[in-house]
């Protein structure tokens, strides 16, 4: 009796709206290749993420107070006064970096199996809007707790549109609303990272998420399921997500969660990684700090701007650095796809790219020193080189044939 | 700490002088606490330099070049100042909460003269202790002659209690400075030796730490620089133990729910792991199908 009568309202919905559509199109007949290895959860995590950050979010957005005067102590007031505040913070902190480190490998992930590859230009380049997206946010979270690294980072990445010309001061002006980063620049960051970049942020999100049931998910060893399919249309080498991809997901989510979870109760502040020392003091604009520092994720490129002496070029190329990546999809000219097929010189530009952007991190976030600055214009060209030569090595290097069939 | 011990005692040669210095800082805390007209008390603060209220009041600019005045000769001595020193180890402990307690009133005693805990203003453990937010030093004076003091709320997750620690043990005596005293690990602070009272009064001794023939890139202790030539109202040890308990307390005021996020923590990440092991079994389960099934059971 009771099961007839759930039954007659899923049904009334489902004559309405698609909701059983829906489930066999994305989930129970949305095949996958079955040898995905771990690699391929990143981006289940990052959707994790997502979901804890607009959670969080949305509850600290009820007692933070986006202006100058009142936004550090509210912050404080979360900390101490809220009732499970710190737990909501931390989570929201903590996930701001876990964020940008699922993001990363995520990347690395798609980059070393040629996931950018045709048919899946457009996943990328969506998912590179994403990866702006989330900069973005996280310039303008940042900010918020108004402290001493939150106002000198936002003055000094501001900044940086002065180098523009012409209309640089005045580009510089409009974006902050005032002279100066002040209480108007801080309410507008509140602005765009609870409401303008969010929105977008999920609609990318969806787009990227679209592009990718459409196409289907790439593999390890770069092959084509759809290429080898079975009389009904199946292929041959995919399994249906659900069970199988839902109760693997899950329990790398778990594994992800445990981990994210020590960081949020026993290191919240990761050495100061996460949260850095010098934010606990108020913004004052009259002290500036000894060393001005982005949080850990943006420093690659911070390395890159600090290590060219000329504020123009320096931002050009900042910026350069991250425009590249849109272009990866048509840089590649290898007959294969994964890394596991190519040649000798992708996986040793693979292998320098990788070193390149650990190493800039680590001399965006130390003090400049003259050696210091050299070693990171050496890398810098090691980040573009694997870019720009691409094309050559990418072409002209001894491939080895992939399966026509996954491996494993 | 016991090498630390060793040193404070064989430092420790003169203990009959305990009562003046405990006169001094009496006097220095009660013309704080408003026992002393606010005039004077600025006076007296000031008493190396010679200037006037009305005129500081009148015109930023005069106060700018005062400011400057003053620093002036303080840069030229730290140029020759000492160098940079260790910041020593200290046992933080969160489940010490008599220690905490403890430090809260000495604080409050002490510390609140000058500076605030803004942010400890509806924290029960605080006001048991006497940290009340009624009695904090808030927009009762203006610093004329040096920067504020800062709200000391956050100070252990700006500074950590390693600095803090190291930085209540090196004031020394110092005539040129202003205040009467200066510090090691900060060269030239504004905040004076307000600890002078219970430590006892420690001089700069150059020669020490070179006698001790240390390596060359090893920054010295504090107790390698300084010596104690007059006797606190405490001995080094309890001296230690109320900076300590000092620390203990600033570390817990920087983020109080710390034990209450460890133990919720245990809790959290127990069911995380049993779920994560019982859901490994899961997927195993499931995908014992994929690698012995045939294509058509698993799709069909």
């Amino acid at each position: 009796m009771k099961q007839g009568v759930i039954r007659n309202i899923f049904n009334w919905v489902d004559e309405r709206f698609p909701v059983s559509e829906f489930w066999r199109q994305h989930v129970s007949h949305y095949y996958a290749p079955k040898n995905l290895n771990f690699w391929y959860m990143f981006g289940a995590f990052s959707l994790v993420v997502l979901v804890l950050q607009i959670v969080t979010g949305i509850w600290l957005a009820m007692v933070y107070t986006p202006t100058a005067s009142g936004a550090f102590a509210s912050v404080e007031t979360i900390m101490r006064d809220v009732n499970f505040g710190w737990l909501l913070r931390y989570i929201h902190t903590t996930g701001a970096s876990a964020f940008f480190l699922v993001v990363y490998l995520h990347m690395y992930r798609a980059i070393m199996y040629g996931s950018y590859r045709k048919p899946r230009e457009l996943l990328w380049l969506f998912g590179m809007v994403v990866y702006v997206l989330l900069l973005m946010e996280a310039f303008t979270g940042y900010v918020l707790p108004w402290g001493q690294m939150s106002y000198w980072a936002s003055q000094v990445i501001t900044s940086l549109f002065d180098a523009v010309p012409v209309i640089g001061k005045d580009l510089t002006i409009w974006l902050r609303g005032d002279f100066n980063v002040s209480g108007v620049t801080l309410h507008r960051c509140f602005s765009l990272h609870v409401i303008a970049i969010p929105l977008v942020l999920l609609a990318m999100v969806g787009c990227h998420l679209i592009a990718l049931h459409t196409v289907g998910s790439n593999n390890p060893d770069g092959v084509e399921i759809k290429d080898n399919k079975d009389e009904k249309g199946i292929p041959k080498d995919g399994v249906p997500f659900h069970p199988y991809y839902t109760v693997k997901d899950l329990f790398g989510i778990l594994v992800f969660l445990t981990v994210f979870f020590i960081i949020v109760f026993f290191y919240p502040k990761f050495g100061g990684f996460f949260l850095e020392p010098e934010n606990y003091l108020p913004a004052n604009p009259l002290v500036t700090p000894e060393h001005i520092v982005p949080v850990w994720y943006m420093t690659p490129f911070y390395a890159i701007l600090r290590a060219i002496p000329h504020k123009l070029g320096g931002s050009v190329v900042m910026a350069a650095a991250v425009a590249i990546l849109f272009v990866l999809p048509w840089l590649d000219r290898s007959p294969v796809k994964s890394i596991r097929y190519k040649g000798a010189w992708s996986k040793f530009f693979l292998v320098m790219f990788v070193i390149s952007f650990i190493a800039l991190g680590y001399f965006g976030i130390v003090p400049v020193t003259p050696l210091r600055v050299w070693l990171t214009r050496l890398f810098t060209l090691f980040y573009f080189a694997f870019f720009i030569l691409m094309p050559f090595y990418t072409k002209y290097e001894k491939t080895a044939t992939p399966p026509t069939r996954l491996t494993e | 700490m016991s090498v630390t011990k060793q040193l404070f005692s064989r430092h420790c040669e003169d203990p009959k002088r305990t009562k003046q210095s405990s006169i001094l800082i009496q006097q220095f805390s009660g013309l704080l606490r408003n026992k002393v007209p606010r005039n004077d008390k600025q006076r007296l603060l000031q008493n190396k330099v010679p200037c006037n209220d009305g005129v500081i009041k009148e015109s930023g600019l005069v106060r700018v070049i005062i400011i400057l005045l003053l620093m002036s000769p303080l840069i030229s001595f730290a140029a020759i100042g000492p160098a940079s020193i260790r910041l020593e180890r200290v046992p933080v402990n969160l489940h010490d909460i008599a220690s905490i307690k403890r430090g809260a009133k000495l604080f409050a005693t002490q510390c609140m003269v000058c500076h605030t805990a803004k942010y400890l203003r509806h924290n029960k453990l605080a006001q048991q202790a006497g940290v009340l937010y009624s009695k904090m030093p808030i927009g009762e004076r203006k610093w004329v002659y040096a920067t504020p003091p800062p709200d000391l709320t956050l100070i252990a997750s700006v500074r950590g209690p390693r600095w803090l620690y190291t930085y209540l043990h090196s004031f020394y005596q110092d005539p040129k400075s202003p205040t009467g005293s200066n510090n090691l690990l900060m060269p030239n602070t504004s905040m004076p030796n307000i600890l002078q009272g219970m430590q006892g009064t420690q001089e700069l001794v150059n020669g020490l730490y070179e006698q001790a023939s240390k390596p060359l890139l090893v920054k010295p202790h504090w107790y390698d620089r300084l010596k104690l030539v007059k006797s606190g109202t405490m001995t080094p040890e309890q001296f230690n133990q109320a900076t300590i308990d000092l620390v203990d307390f600033l570390d817990y005021a920087s983020d109080p729910h710390k034990l209450q996020r460890y133990h919720l923590g245990y809790w959290v990440l127990g069911f995380l792991i049993i779920l994560a092991i019982l859901l490994f079994f899961v997927y195993k389960e499931f995908w014992r199908d994929v690698n012995t099934k045939s294509h058509k059971d698993i799709t069909g």
